[in-house]
């Protein structure tokens, strides 16, 4: 099996891939996106699709469940990258929050 | 009928009276004045990396809409908008130039003037709204949407509560452009979702 070697470890790619398995469950923290009586559910749909590119039927999905429940969560990442999502979500005029993982 | 419809090209078609036209116009100018009210770059370096001295929510409450906390606990709301609100601000402010500027491109500040002697109001004028633009629409005409709804306090029952009242009530004819508006909306996401 091929190695990489770094500086002063050896890697090898069975590693790597673990490594990045991990990464994708390490994502503590959500953007939430609260219900609200002005936007309209299919312009919430609309920017779920635009700002995320989901499929309609899970925006479709996302959209009722932010209505029926009053919020729901809409992507799941870093602070860095739900500070992202919460700002462009703010710009289409959705009402946004980003906090860690309950 | 005004609103937006598909050319058999794929071109969009938007259609507005003067009197429409003239009141797109002046929502658009509306929401950038408010938009440019308390916008406080904290000193002209900082202004340059858009940091704002700004941190926390606007008194408006029209305002605390559009630019809303993006943490539901406080320190990290301040610390949040010190760095962002300008350019928030911003991008808002160019979803309302887009509006306005393809009105006045296209129709002419001339034709968007309701106090002309003459002229026939319900006159429908034609251009080719952009496709690079619409989704700049869609964000300025719901910025509006939730300027006029956050100052009418839209609640899930505003329908039956606006019937209920009085033709020549103020508030009527707001939710009137408010309801207006939704329909202009949802018209120009029907042709964009059609794609």
């Amino acid at each position: 099996m091929p190695t990489m070697r770094t500086a002063d470890t050896e890697v090898t790619p069975s590693d790597s891939v673990e490594e990045f398995l991990r990464s994708l469950h390490d994502k503590p923290w959500v953007t939430i996106v609260w219900d609200d009586p002005i936007n309209l559910m299919s312009y919430v749909t609309h920017v779920f699709m635009v700002v995320f590119g989901y499929p309609r039927p899970k925006a479709h999905e996302l959209m009722l469940q932010v209505h029926n429940d009053g919020k729901a969560v809409v992507s799941s990442g870093t602070r860095e990258e739900m500070e992202h999502d919460v700002a462009m979500l703010h710009e289409y005029g959705l009402w946004a929050t980003l906090q860690r993982m309950e | 009928m005004s609103g937006f419809s598909r050319k058999r090209n794929g071109e969009i078609l938007a259609t507005f009276s003067h009197y429409e036209g003239a009141i797109l116009k002046s929502l658009t100018e509306q929401i950038l004045e408010l938009l440019g009210e308390g916008d406080a770059p904290a000193d002209p370096l900082l202004a340059v990396v858009g940091i704002s001295s700004n941190d926390s929510l606007p008194d408006d409450p029209v305002l605390a809409r559009l630019l809303p906390d993006a943490y539901e606990e406080a320190k990290d709301a301040a610390e949040f908008r010190r760095y962002t609100e300008h350019s928030a601000r911003e991008k808002k402010r160019a979803h309302a130039h887009a509006i306005r500027d393809v009105l006045i491109e296209n129709l002419g500040d001339h034709a968007l003037d309701l106090t002309q002697p003459g002229l026939n109001k319900r006159e429908e004028l034609h251009f080719i709204l952009p496709e690079d633009k619409a989704q700049m629409w869609l964000m300025g005409l719901n910025d509006m949407r939730l300027a006029l709804g956050t100052r009418l306090d839209i609640t899930p029952n505003a329908q039956e509560r606006f019937a209920a009242m009085d033709d020549e009530s103020p508030d009527k004819g707001i939710y009137n452009l408010f309801a207006w508006l939704g329909w202009l909306q949802e018209i120009l996401l029907d042709i964009l979702s059609a794609e």
